[in-house]
Protein backbone atom coordinates (compact mmCIF):
# COMPACT_ATOMS: atom_id res chain seq x y z
CA UNK A 1 0.00 0.00 0.00
CA UNK A 2 1.05 3.79 -0.85
CA UNK A 3 1.42 5.85 1.97
CA UNK A 4 1.85 8.66 -0.46
CA UNK A 5 0.73 9.13 -3.91
CA UNK A 6 1.72 12.05 -6.08
CA UNK A 7 -0.27 12.30 -9.60
CA UNK A 8 0.44 15.16 -12.42
CA UNK A 9 1.76 17.36 -9.84
CA UNK A 10 2.11 20.77 -12.18
CA UNK A 11 3.38 23.99 -10.60
CA UNK A 12 4.33 27.16 -12.45
CA UNK A 13 6.79 30.03 -11.52
CA UNK A 14 8.12 32.76 -14.07
CA UNK A 15 11.08 30.92 -14.06
CA UNK A 16 10.90 27.44 -13.32
CA UNK A 17 8.25 24.68 -12.90
CA UNK A 18 7.51 21.57 -11.85
CA UNK A 19 5.99 19.48 -14.54
CA UNK A 20 4.42 16.51 -14.23
CA UNK A 21 5.34 15.08 -10.85
CA UNK A 22 4.36 11.26 -10.41
CA UNK A 23 5.69 9.18 -7.91
CA UNK A 24 4.53 7.22 -4.67
CA UNK A 25 6.18 6.01 -1.44
CA UNK A 26 4.91 2.86 -0.45
CA UNK A 27 4.33 2.10 3.14
CA UNK A 28 7.50 0.67 5.35
CA UNK A 29 9.67 2.64 2.80
CA UNK A 30 12.06 5.16 3.31
CA UNK A 31 12.61 7.19 0.12
CA UNK A 32 15.09 9.51 -0.55
CA UNK A 33 14.15 12.70 -2.87
CA UNK A 34 17.22 13.64 -4.33
CA UNK A 35 17.90 16.32 -7.12
CA UNK A 36 20.79 19.30 -7.23
CA UNK A 37 19.66 22.47 -5.63
CA UNK A 38 17.16 24.18 -7.45
CA UNK A 39 15.47 21.04 -9.12
CA UNK A 40 12.28 21.18 -7.36
CA UNK A 41 12.36 18.87 -4.30
CA UNK A 42 11.60 22.05 -1.94
CA UNK A 43 8.64 23.31 -4.56
CA UNK A 44 7.03 19.48 -4.76
CA UNK A 45 7.61 18.90 -0.78
CA UNK A 46 5.27 22.22 -0.34
CA UNK A 47 2.95 21.48 -2.69
CA UNK A 48 2.44 18.04 -1.14
CA UNK A 49 2.09 19.89 2.17
CA UNK A 50 -0.40 22.78 0.58
CA UNK A 51 2.04 25.33 1.41
CA UNK A 52 2.33 26.31 -2.19
CA UNK A 53 -0.60 25.82 -4.33
CA UNK A 54 -0.29 23.06 -7.67
CA UNK A 55 -1.74 24.36 -10.82
CA UNK A 56 -2.43 20.34 -11.12
CA UNK A 57 -2.20 17.03 -10.28
CA UNK A 58 -3.59 14.86 -7.32
CA UNK A 59 -1.57 14.39 -3.74
CA UNK A 60 -2.65 11.17 -2.03
CA UNK A 61 -1.87 10.63 1.63
CA UNK A 62 -2.87 7.10 3.56
CA UNK A 63 -5.39 6.95 0.70
CA UNK A 64 -6.80 10.39 1.51
CA UNK A 65 -6.99 13.40 -0.55
CA UNK A 66 -5.16 16.36 0.42
CA UNK A 67 -7.42 18.61 -1.16
CA UNK A 68 -10.70 17.16 0.80
CA UNK A 69 -9.53 15.92 3.77
CA UNK A 70 -6.23 18.31 4.53
CA UNK A 71 -6.35 18.34 8.33
CA UNK A 72 -6.67 15.02 9.00
CA UNK A 73 -3.27 14.33 6.89
CA UNK A 74 -1.28 16.93 8.23
CA UNK A 75 -2.70 15.27 11.89
CA UNK A 76 -0.91 12.23 10.69
CA UNK A 77 2.48 13.98 8.91
CA UNK A 78 5.48 15.02 10.78
CA UNK A 79 7.81 17.71 9.02
CA UNK A 80 10.94 18.78 9.28
CA UNK A 81 12.58 21.68 7.32
CA UNK A 82 15.91 22.61 6.54
CA UNK A 83 16.08 25.49 9.08
CA UNK A 84 13.44 24.08 11.49
CA UNK A 85 11.52 27.18 10.45
CA UNK A 86 10.68 28.21 13.95
CA UNK A 87 10.03 31.79 16.10
CA UNK A 88 13.51 31.85 17.44
CA UNK A 89 12.96 33.53 20.35
CA UNK A 90 10.45 31.53 21.91
CA UNK A 91 12.02 28.82 23.61
CA UNK A 92 11.67 25.31 23.23
CA UNK A 93 8.49 24.73 25.35
CA UNK A 94 6.60 27.87 24.07
CA UNK A 95 6.86 26.65 20.47
CA UNK A 96 6.21 23.03 21.53
CA UNK A 97 3.14 24.74 22.83
CA UNK A 98 2.25 26.19 19.71
CA UNK A 99 2.42 23.07 17.58
CA UNK A 100 1.23 20.82 20.12
CA UNK A 101 -2.10 21.88 20.32
CA UNK A 102 -2.86 21.40 16.41
CA UNK A 103 -2.48 17.65 16.98
CA UNK A 104 -4.96 15.36 18.26
CA UNK A 105 -2.22 12.63 19.02
CA UNK A 106 0.21 14.93 20.84
CA UNK A 107 2.32 12.96 23.44
CA UNK A 108 4.27 14.76 26.18
CA UNK A 109 5.91 11.99 27.39
CA UNK A 110 6.62 11.09 24.12
CA UNK A 111 8.33 14.59 23.71
CA UNK A 112 9.68 14.68 26.65
CA UNK A 113 11.44 11.46 25.81
CA UNK A 114 12.81 12.95 22.54
CA UNK A 115 14.43 16.24 24.64
CA UNK A 116 16.00 14.19 27.08
CA UNK A 117 17.61 11.79 24.40
CA UNK A 118 18.63 14.61 22.27
CA UNK A 119 19.82 16.72 25.73
CA UNK A 120 17.65 19.74 25.23
CA UNK A 121 16.75 22.10 27.55
CA UNK A 122 12.73 23.11 27.28
CA UNK A 123 13.32 26.25 28.67
CA UNK A 124 16.17 27.20 25.94
CA UNK A 125 15.73 29.91 23.56
CA UNK A 126 15.72 28.74 19.95
CA UNK A 127 17.49 30.83 18.58
CA UNK A 128 20.66 30.21 21.51
CA UNK A 129 20.87 26.32 20.03
CA UNK A 130 22.86 25.52 16.84
CA UNK A 131 21.79 24.10 13.45
CA UNK A 132 22.13 20.63 14.67
CA UNK A 133 20.28 21.07 18.00
CA UNK A 134 17.57 23.16 16.25
CA UNK A 135 17.40 19.96 13.73
CA UNK A 136 16.86 17.65 16.42
CA UNK A 137 14.66 19.57 18.24
CA UNK A 138 12.22 19.79 15.20
CA UNK A 139 12.72 15.96 14.66
CA UNK A 140 11.70 15.73 18.26
CA UNK A 141 8.09 17.75 17.57
CA UNK A 142 7.65 15.48 13.83
CA UNK A 143 8.29 12.33 16.19
CA UNK A 144 5.74 13.40 19.37
CA UNK A 145 2.49 13.26 17.54
CA UNK A 146 2.91 9.29 16.43
CA UNK A 147 3.01 10.44 12.82
CA UNK A 148 2.48 7.88 9.95
CA UNK A 149 4.94 9.91 7.33
CA UNK A 150 7.78 11.73 7.97
CA UNK A 151 8.65 14.86 5.33
CA UNK A 152 11.55 16.27 5.40
CA UNK A 153 12.98 18.86 3.47
CA UNK A 154 16.86 18.93 3.14
CA UNK A 155 16.96 17.75 7.20
CA UNK A 156 20.67 16.61 7.06
CA UNK A 157 22.49 19.84 5.12
CA UNK A 158 24.91 21.63 7.08
CA UNK A 159 25.03 19.38 10.08
CA UNK A 160 28.12 17.53 11.16
CA UNK A 161 28.71 13.69 10.48
CA UNK A 162 28.24 12.99 14.15
CA UNK A 163 24.58 14.69 14.48
CA UNK A 164 23.95 13.06 10.85
CA UNK A 165 24.62 9.34 11.85
CA UNK A 166 22.40 10.60 14.63
CA UNK A 167 19.76 11.08 12.48
CA UNK A 168 19.58 8.72 10.74
CA UNK A 169 19.46 6.52 13.61
CA UNK A 170 16.43 7.71 15.16
CA UNK A 171 14.93 7.55 11.18
CA UNK A 172 15.67 3.92 11.47
CA UNK A 173 14.10 3.62 14.72
CA UNK A 174 11.08 5.52 13.66
CA UNK A 175 10.80 2.82 10.67
CA UNK A 176 11.03 -0.33 13.09
CA UNK A 177 7.87 0.85 14.17
CA UNK A 178 6.17 -0.80 11.66
CA UNK A 179 3.40 1.81 8.96
CA UNK A 180 5.44 4.37 8.36
CA UNK A 181 6.93 6.39 6.24
CA UNK A 182 9.19 8.82 5.31
CA UNK A 183 9.90 10.63 2.43
CA UNK A 184 13.31 12.73 2.81
CA UNK A 185 15.08 15.35 0.50
CA UNK A 186 18.44 16.08 0.05
CA UNK A 187 21.54 16.75 -2.09
CA UNK A 188 23.96 14.46 0.66
CA UNK A 189 23.05 11.50 -1.13
CA UNK A 190 25.86 9.40 1.18
CA UNK A 191 23.34 9.76 3.98
CA UNK A 192 20.68 8.08 1.42
CA UNK A 193 23.67 5.19 0.79
CA UNK A 194 22.86 4.15 4.50
CA UNK A 195 19.05 4.39 5.14
CA UNK A 196 17.14 4.62 1.66
CA UNK A 197 15.06 1.76 0.51
CA UNK A 198 14.00 4.05 -1.95
CA UNK A 199 15.34 6.82 -4.73
CA UNK A 200 13.31 9.02 -6.46
CA UNK A 201 14.84 11.81 -8.47
CA UNK A 202 13.60 15.04 -9.50
CA UNK A 203 16.22 17.32 -12.18
CA UNK A 204 14.59 20.50 -13.41
CA UNK A 205 11.05 20.17 -12.26
CA UNK A 206 10.52 16.38 -13.96
CA UNK A 207 10.76 13.39 -12.29
CA UNK A 208 13.86 11.64 -13.91
CA UNK A 209 13.31 8.39 -12.19
CA UNK A 210 12.10 6.20 -8.95
CA UNK A 211 13.48 2.88 -7.88
CA UNK A 212 14.36 0.77 -5.51
CA UNK A 213 17.74 1.78 -4.12
CA UNK A 214 19.70 -1.76 -4.17
CA UNK A 215 17.78 -2.19 -7.89
CA UNK A 216 19.18 1.02 -8.53
CA UNK A 217 22.44 0.68 -7.47
CA UNK A 218 22.72 -2.94 -9.10
CA UNK A 219 22.02 -1.32 -12.59
CA UNK A 220 24.59 1.41 -12.76
CA UNK A 221 28.56 0.73 -12.55
CA UNK A 222 31.50 2.69 -12.75
CA UNK A 223 34.05 2.32 -15.55
CA UNK A 224 37.58 2.91 -15.12
CA UNK A 225 40.33 2.26 -17.85
CA UNK A 226 43.05 3.64 -20.00
CA UNK A 227 41.28 6.43 -22.69
CA UNK A 228 42.72 3.79 -25.37
CA UNK A 229 40.14 1.61 -24.81
CA UNK A 230 37.27 4.02 -25.98
CA UNK A 231 35.61 4.04 -29.08
CA UNK A 232 32.76 5.42 -30.97
CA UNK A 233 31.00 2.27 -29.71
CA UNK A 234 31.83 2.04 -26.15
CA UNK A 235 31.66 6.00 -25.53
CA UNK A 236 27.61 5.51 -27.03
CA UNK A 237 27.34 3.34 -23.71
CA UNK A 238 28.31 5.50 -20.93
CA UNK A 239 25.69 8.25 -19.24
CA UNK A 240 28.77 10.69 -18.40
CA UNK A 241 32.08 9.96 -19.23
CA UNK A 242 35.50 11.94 -18.01
CA UNK A 243 38.68 11.85 -19.73
CA UNK A 244 42.20 13.22 -19.06
CA UNK A 245 45.67 11.57 -20.48
CA UNK A 246 45.91 9.30 -17.81
CA UNK A 247 42.69 7.37 -17.76
CA UNK A 248 39.12 7.41 -17.86
CA UNK A 249 35.88 7.16 -15.75
CA UNK A 250 31.94 6.66 -17.03
CA UNK A 251 28.85 5.91 -15.31
CA UNK A 252 26.90 3.12 -17.38
CA UNK A 253 23.63 1.23 -17.21
CA UNK A 254 25.26 -1.56 -19.87
CA UNK A 255 28.45 -2.91 -17.83
CA UNK A 256 28.28 -6.43 -19.14
CA UNK A 257 28.27 -4.68 -22.73
CA UNK A 258 30.93 -2.43 -21.52
CA UNK A 259 32.86 -5.20 -19.99
CA UNK A 260 32.73 -7.59 -23.29
CA UNK A 261 34.17 -4.63 -25.50
CA UNK A 262 36.93 -3.26 -22.41
CA UNK A 263 37.95 -6.52 -20.97
CA UNK A 264 40.78 -4.87 -19.56
CA UNK A 265 38.63 -2.11 -17.66
CA UNK A 266 37.64 -2.10 -14.16
CA UNK A 267 34.21 -1.92 -12.76
CA UNK A 268 33.33 -0.28 -9.33
CA UNK A 269 29.60 -0.53 -7.89
CA UNK A 270 28.30 3.51 -8.43
CA UNK A 271 26.81 5.90 -4.87
CA UNK A 272 24.05 7.27 -4.97
CA UNK A 273 25.68 10.35 -6.04
CA UNK A 274 27.35 9.36 -9.24
CA UNK A 275 23.93 7.85 -10.26
CA UNK A 276 22.55 11.41 -9.40
CA UNK A 277 24.88 13.36 -11.33
CA UNK A 278 24.69 10.66 -14.60
CA UNK A 279 21.43 11.33 -14.32
CA UNK A 280 21.21 15.34 -14.67
CA UNK A 281 19.71 16.97 -18.19
CA UNK B 1 -5.93 25.29 19.19
CA UNK B 2 -7.15 28.59 18.35
CA UNK B 3 -5.92 29.76 21.43
CA UNK B 4 -2.43 28.45 21.24
CA UNK B 5 -2.17 30.85 18.10
CA UNK B 6 -3.16 33.38 19.82
CA UNK B 7 -0.88 33.00 22.82
CA UNK B 8 2.07 32.77 20.50
CA UNK B 9 1.56 36.41 18.49
CA UNK B 10 1.38 37.87 22.47
CA UNK B 11 4.08 36.25 23.11
CA UNK B 12 5.88 37.36 20.44
CA UNK B 13 5.26 40.58 21.01
CA UNK B 14 5.28 40.85 24.58
CA UNK B 15 8.51 43.57 24.81
CA UNK B 16 6.14 45.92 23.62
CA UNK B 17 2.96 44.90 26.12
CA UNK B 18 5.21 46.40 28.83
CA UNK B 19 4.91 49.55 26.66
CA UNK B 20 1.10 49.16 25.69
CA UNK B 21 0.22 48.94 29.50
CA UNK B 22 2.65 52.05 30.10
CA UNK B 23 0.92 53.96 27.24
CA UNK B 24 -2.55 53.13 28.36
CA UNK B 25 -2.20 53.93 31.95
CA UNK B 26 0.30 57.12 31.88
CA UNK B 27 -1.32 59.07 28.59
CA UNK B 28 -4.48 59.75 29.69
CA UNK B 29 -2.91 61.65 32.63
CA UNK B 30 -0.37 63.06 30.00
CA UNK B 31 -3.96 64.38 28.40
CA UNK B 32 -4.92 66.39 30.87
CA UNK B 33 -2.38 68.93 30.43
CA UNK B 34 -4.62 70.02 27.21
CA UNK B 35 -7.70 70.02 27.79
CA UNK B 36 -8.92 69.87 24.14
CA UNK B 37 -7.54 65.81 24.39
CA UNK B 38 -9.47 64.63 27.13
CA UNK B 39 -12.70 62.70 26.82
CA UNK B 40 -13.60 60.98 23.77
CA UNK B 41 -10.62 62.11 21.83
CA UNK B 42 -7.89 61.17 24.44
CA UNK B 43 -9.72 57.90 24.64
CA UNK B 44 -9.87 57.41 20.43
CA UNK B 45 -5.87 58.74 20.51
CA UNK B 46 -4.93 55.82 22.96
CA UNK B 47 -6.76 53.07 21.28
CA UNK B 48 -5.43 54.37 18.01
CA UNK B 49 -2.03 54.58 19.04
CA UNK B 50 -2.39 50.96 21.06
CA UNK B 51 -3.71 49.27 17.93
CA UNK B 52 -0.75 50.85 15.47
CA UNK B 53 1.86 49.14 18.12
CA UNK B 54 0.03 45.89 18.27
CA UNK B 55 -0.58 45.84 14.44
CA UNK B 56 3.34 47.01 13.77
CA UNK B 57 4.98 44.82 16.19
CA UNK B 58 2.67 41.50 15.18
CA UNK B 59 3.14 42.33 11.38
CA UNK B 60 7.19 43.06 12.10
CA UNK B 61 7.64 40.16 13.96
CA UNK B 62 5.91 37.73 10.90
CA UNK B 63 8.21 39.26 8.80
CA UNK B 64 11.16 38.89 10.66
CA UNK B 65 10.61 35.06 10.87
CA UNK B 66 8.82 34.49 7.59
CA UNK B 67 9.00 30.84 7.36
CA UNK B 68 7.43 30.23 10.44
CA UNK B 69 4.18 30.77 8.97
CA UNK B 70 4.85 27.51 6.69
CA UNK B 71 5.77 25.10 9.72
CA UNK B 72 2.11 25.97 11.39
CA UNK B 73 0.88 25.75 7.66
CA UNK B 74 2.24 22.62 7.38
CA UNK B 75 0.30 21.23 10.91
CA UNK B 76 -3.32 21.02 10.95
CA UNK B 77 -3.85 24.76 11.18
CA UNK B 78 -6.00 26.04 8.82
CA UNK B 79 -5.01 29.54 7.04
CA UNK B 80 -8.47 30.63 7.76
CA UNK B 81 -7.63 30.07 11.52
CA UNK B 82 -4.30 31.75 11.33
CA UNK B 83 -5.84 34.78 9.56
CA UNK B 84 -8.42 35.02 12.20
CA UNK B 85 -6.29 35.16 15.04
CA UNK B 86 -3.92 38.14 13.80
CA UNK B 87 -7.55 40.36 14.24
CA UNK B 88 -8.17 38.66 17.81
CA UNK B 89 -4.41 39.35 18.74
CA UNK B 90 -5.47 43.45 17.34
CA UNK B 91 -8.38 44.01 19.24
CA UNK B 92 -7.55 41.68 22.51
CA UNK B 93 -5.77 45.37 23.39
CA UNK B 94 -8.68 47.15 22.29
CA UNK B 95 -10.39 45.52 25.45
CA UNK B 96 -7.94 46.57 27.48
CA UNK B 97 -7.45 50.05 26.05
CA UNK B 98 -11.44 50.28 27.38
CA UNK B 99 -10.91 49.25 30.61
CA UNK B 100 -7.91 51.36 31.37
CA UNK B 101 -9.27 54.65 30.22
CA UNK B 102 -12.46 53.78 32.51
CA UNK B 103 -10.32 53.16 35.58
CA UNK B 104 -8.47 55.95 34.99
CA UNK B 105 -11.16 58.19 34.51
CA UNK B 106 -12.31 57.27 38.04
CA UNK B 107 -8.67 57.85 39.58
CA UNK B 108 -8.57 61.35 37.69
CA UNK B 109 -12.20 63.15 36.37
CA UNK B 110 -10.60 65.38 34.20
CA UNK B 111 -9.66 62.73 32.26
CA UNK B 112 -13.47 62.61 31.18
CA UNK B 113 -15.66 59.90 31.63
CA UNK B 114 -15.95 56.66 29.35
CA UNK B 115 -19.17 55.97 28.07
CA UNK B 116 -20.58 53.03 26.13
CA UNK B 117 -20.68 54.98 23.13
CA UNK B 118 -16.78 56.40 23.20
CA UNK B 119 -16.65 52.08 23.39
CA UNK B 120 -18.54 51.67 20.45
CA UNK B 121 -17.44 54.33 18.30
CA UNK B 122 -13.67 53.32 19.03
CA UNK B 123 -14.51 49.55 18.15
CA UNK B 124 -16.27 50.98 15.07
CA UNK B 125 -13.18 53.00 13.75
CA UNK B 126 -11.03 50.17 15.19
CA UNK B 127 -12.88 47.76 13.06
CA UNK B 128 -13.10 50.08 9.52
CA UNK B 129 -8.91 50.68 9.65
CA UNK B 130 -8.11 47.23 10.81
CA UNK B 131 -10.48 45.85 8.36
CA UNK B 132 -8.44 47.78 5.32
CA UNK B 133 -5.09 47.35 6.65
CA UNK B 134 -5.39 43.68 6.98
CA UNK B 135 -6.59 42.46 3.74
CA UNK B 136 -3.42 44.66 2.39
CA UNK B 137 -1.08 43.09 4.77
CA UNK B 138 -2.41 39.70 3.78
CA UNK B 139 -1.90 40.47 0.28
CA UNK B 140 1.22 42.47 -0.42
CA UNK B 141 3.13 41.45 2.55
CA UNK B 142 4.38 43.81 5.32
CA UNK B 143 6.37 46.00 4.26
CA UNK B 144 4.55 46.99 1.16
CA UNK B 145 1.31 47.30 3.05
CA UNK B 146 2.91 49.49 5.70
CA UNK B 147 4.42 52.06 3.50
CA UNK B 148 1.14 52.29 1.37
CA UNK B 149 -1.02 52.86 4.64
CA UNK B 150 1.95 55.30 5.24
CA UNK B 151 1.38 57.08 1.92
CA UNK B 152 -2.16 57.29 2.08
CA UNK B 153 -1.53 59.19 5.51
CA UNK B 154 0.61 61.61 4.03
CA UNK B 155 -2.03 61.71 1.15
CA UNK B 156 -4.31 62.73 3.38
CA UNK B 157 -2.48 65.16 5.81
CA UNK B 158 -1.06 66.72 2.40
CA UNK B 159 -4.48 67.25 0.74
CA UNK B 160 -6.40 68.46 3.50
CA UNK B 161 -5.68 72.00 3.65
CA UNK B 162 -6.68 71.68 -0.35
CA UNK B 163 -9.87 69.89 0.97
CA UNK B 164 -10.36 72.42 3.07
CA UNK B 165 -9.79 75.23 0.73
CA UNK B 166 -12.39 73.28 -1.48
CA UNK B 167 -15.33 72.58 0.75
CA UNK B 168 -15.47 76.62 1.46
CA UNK B 169 -14.88 77.67 -1.78
CA UNK B 170 -17.76 75.05 -2.88
CA UNK B 171 -20.01 75.51 -0.13
CA UNK B 172 -19.58 79.58 -1.19
CA UNK B 173 -20.65 78.58 -4.72
CA UNK B 174 -23.46 76.19 -3.42
CA UNK B 175 -21.68 73.41 -4.95
CA UNK B 176 -22.04 71.45 -2.10
CA UNK B 177 -25.59 71.55 -1.40
CA UNK B 178 -27.03 68.49 -2.75
CA UNK B 179 -24.26 66.80 -0.39
CA UNK B 180 -24.67 68.82 2.81
CA UNK B 181 -28.84 68.08 2.39
CA UNK B 182 -27.82 64.07 2.21
CA UNK B 183 -25.73 64.67 5.52
CA UNK B 184 -28.34 66.96 7.21
CA UNK B 185 -30.77 64.59 6.92
CA UNK B 186 -28.40 61.19 7.81
CA UNK B 187 -27.69 63.31 11.01
CA UNK B 188 -31.24 64.19 11.59
CA UNK B 189 -32.03 59.97 11.23
CA UNK B 190 -29.23 59.95 13.49
CA UNK B 191 -30.19 62.41 16.27
CA UNK B 192 -34.06 60.99 16.38
CA UNK B 193 -32.97 57.23 16.43
CA UNK B 194 -32.02 56.02 20.49
CA UNK B 195 -28.63 55.90 21.77
CA UNK B 196 -28.84 52.36 22.40
CA UNK B 197 -30.40 51.46 19.13
CA UNK B 198 -27.65 53.67 17.47
CA UNK B 199 -24.86 51.75 19.72
CA UNK B 200 -26.22 48.61 18.73
CA UNK B 201 -25.95 49.27 15.08
CA UNK B 202 -22.33 50.92 14.85
CA UNK B 203 -21.43 47.54 16.95
CA UNK B 204 -22.75 45.89 14.12
CA UNK B 205 -21.86 47.91 11.70
CA UNK B 206 -18.28 47.50 12.60
CA UNK B 207 -19.10 43.62 13.08
CA UNK B 208 -19.83 43.49 10.05
CA UNK B 209 -17.07 45.56 8.14
CA UNK B 210 -14.62 42.84 10.00
CA UNK B 211 -16.51 40.15 8.92
CA UNK B 212 -15.93 41.44 5.52
CA UNK B 213 -12.49 41.82 5.81
CA UNK B 214 -11.92 38.60 7.76
CA UNK B 215 -13.18 36.56 4.94
CA UNK B 216 -11.10 39.10 2.44
CA UNK B 217 -7.85 38.19 4.01
CA UNK B 218 -8.62 34.39 4.15
CA UNK B 219 -9.59 34.42 0.69
CA UNK B 220 -6.25 36.35 -0.02
CA UNK B 221 -4.43 34.00 2.50
CA UNK B 222 -5.68 30.63 1.51
CA UNK B 223 -4.09 31.29 -2.17
CA UNK B 224 -0.72 32.54 -1.34
CA UNK B 225 2.35 30.36 -1.32
CA UNK B 226 4.11 29.92 1.40
CA UNK B 227 8.04 30.34 1.40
Amino acid sequence: MNILEVTGLCKSYRDFALKDITFSVPEGCIAGFIGVNGAGKTTTLKSILGLVRPSAGQIRVFGLDMAKDEKEIKDRIGVVFDDGQFYMELTLKEMKNVLAAAYSSWSESDFAGWLDRFELSPRQKISELSKGMRMKFALALALSHKAELLLMDEPTSGLDPLIRAEFLHVLTDYMEQGGKGVLFSTHITSDLDKVADMLIMIDRGRIAFQEEKDALMDSYRIIKGDPAMLSEETRKLFLKLEENTFGFTGITKEADRVMKLMPGALSERAAVEDIMLANLG
Amino acid sequence: MFLALIKKDLLLIRRYVVLLIALNLSVPFIMTMNTSFVGPMGFFIIVSATAYLVLIATGAKEMQYPRAASLLCAAPYSRGMMVLSKYVVIFLPYGFSCAAFWGMSFLKPQIGGMTPGMAVMGFLTLAVAVGIYMPLQFRLGYEKARYLIMAAYLVLVCGAPMLSTAVSNSVKTGALQAFSGLFSSAAAVLEGTAPAALAVGLLAAGIAALAVSVGASVAIYERVDLG
